[in-house]
């Protein structure tokens, strides 16, 4: 198997995906790199390797957000455990897209887990047989819950407005 | 709305984003089209379907992470990297280099034979460095000063090459070729291909050059080009947007080029 053709094939669209999904390029990291690993360890079949990558990079960050979200329900209620030397903000996250990318996540975060793991895959140009079988669906509903979360969002980020989708207007 | 239509049910939204994205199968595809040449409501319904699509792509890129430059495949196995020790006292001094002469004149050696085997252009570098390690070796070791002498053999000039052939993975569901000239003659073929690589090559004897740009290709050809050229849209693009000539933008759907393929003239009519 050739590692690192696979990895620069697939690494770049599977972190953006991650990133866009989970809204943590650090989750979305070690979820891409998880997919990876079991990736030579386990291979696919020949022909399924993009989506069973995405598939299992989807598991795998999904894992990890709810882990985080105990820790930090835990911490929460027991503020004096905090450790010290919290990682700073990133450089991006002050760059000019930040506003951007708060607003796209505001509403992507409205959605339900299986909703926005579908509209994101989709965006991704996915087959609906593919999605399907990564969020445990069948092909015919696809296209349902599609235009449903795009709905939901074209509301929450002015979608259908001529001028008031484009914070660069 | 056509008289025969007035009694069909108008398109779900369900139907209508596999209609968009290409995902309805012959049947439903033929039925769908129907209604939707007879039905303003249901195409307008589809329209802003398609907006909310393709804006909601554009602000998804405007706010991606930037992939990390450190990124590199993992090892090919995690207990491997697990059992990696990471060790929390300063390292040891590094051990003292063994000066010997003979050894460093075998390496050279074997260095030369290398060398031998190197295509031109870097075998007359490689020479000469090599040279220059030969002569500090036998300084060292041998008082007499033979001197050899490397003959340096200049690099051939190398004619520019155009990019007859390139293979790239689009980022989303969408690509843009954008075609800079309109040309004598030729046209640009669009084709299906399995997997998530797209490829393009020139079909033909003309030095145009095929680049890789973050919305899709660049094909720069000149207006007395008559090359054809050849992209291979992969699996998940669903519309391919071609523009020549900086003219209007051709849109052509993941259907058209299922069937048969799609062939655009890039002569101006």
């Amino acid at each position: 198997m050739d590692a690192a053709g696979l990895f620069a094939e697939h690494h770049p669209p599977l972190f953006r995906y991650l990133s866009r999904l989970t809204g943590d390029p650090d989750v979305a990291e070690d979820a891409a790199q998880e997919a990876f690993v079991r990736l030579m360890e386990r291979p696919p079949a020949p022909g399924e390797t993009r989506a069973w990558l995405f598939r299992v990079g989807t598991n795998a960050a999904w894992m990890a957000l709810r882990t985080r979200g105990r820790r930090k329900r835990l911490l929460d209620a027991a503020p004096e455990r905090v450790p010290l030397g919290d990682a700073p903000p990133a450089p991006d996250v002050q760059a000019e897209s930040a506003e951007t990318r708060a607003r796209v996540r505001a509403a992507l975060e409205g959605l339900s887990e299986r909703d926005r793991t579908i509209l994101l895959m989709q965006q991704e140009g996915f087959r609906y047989r593919e999605i399907a079988e990564a969020v445990g669906t069948t092909t015919q509903s696809v296209g349902t819950m599609i235009a449903r979360a795009l709905t939901k969002l074209a509301a929450e980020l002015r979608l259908d407005e001529e001028d008031g989708w484009n914070p660069d207007r | 709305m056509e008289p025969g239509s007035l009694t069909l049910p108008h398109l779900d939204d369900g139907d209508l984003l596999c209609l968009l994205d290409g995902e309805a199968d012959a049947a439903s595809h033929h039925d769908a089209a129907a209604h939707l040449r007879a039905c303003p409501a249901c195409r307008e319904r589809m329209e802003r379907y398609r907006t909310r699509r393709d804006r909601l792509a554009q602000l998804l890129a405007r706010a991606d992470f930037p992939v990390p430059a450190s990124a590199a495949p993992p090892s090919a196995s995690k207990d491997a990297d697990d059992a990696k020790v990471i060790p929390l006292r300063p390292r040891a001094a590094p051990a003292r280099v063994v000066n010997r002469p003979w050894l460093r004149a075998a390496a050279v050696v074997l260095l030369l034979i290398a060398a031998a085997a190197v295509a031109t252009p870097a075998r007359a570098w490689i020479a000469a460095w090599i040279g220059r390690q030969v002569d500090r070796v036998t300084h060292e070791s041998q008082p007499a000063p033979q001197r050899p002498r490397v003959v340096q053999t200049p690099a051939p000039p190398v004619a520019p090459q155009p990019s007859a052939q390139v293979r790239f993975v689009p980022g989303g569901g969408e690509l843009r070729v954008d075609v800079a000239h309109t040309q004598a003659s030729g046209a640009l073929t669009l084709v299906r291909v399995d997997g998530p690589a797209a490829s393009a090559e020139v079909v033909g004897p003309q030095s145009v050059e095929l680049l890789v740009v973050p919305s899709g290709l660049r094909i720069r050809n000149t207006a007395a080009a008559s090359a054809d050229y050849r992209v291979q849209v992969p699996d998940g693009v669903r519309r391919v947007h071609v523009r020549i000539g900086g003219g209007r933008e051709t849109v052509v759907d993941r259907a058209e080029i299922e069937s048969a393929g799609r062939t655009i003239p890039l002569a101006p009519r």
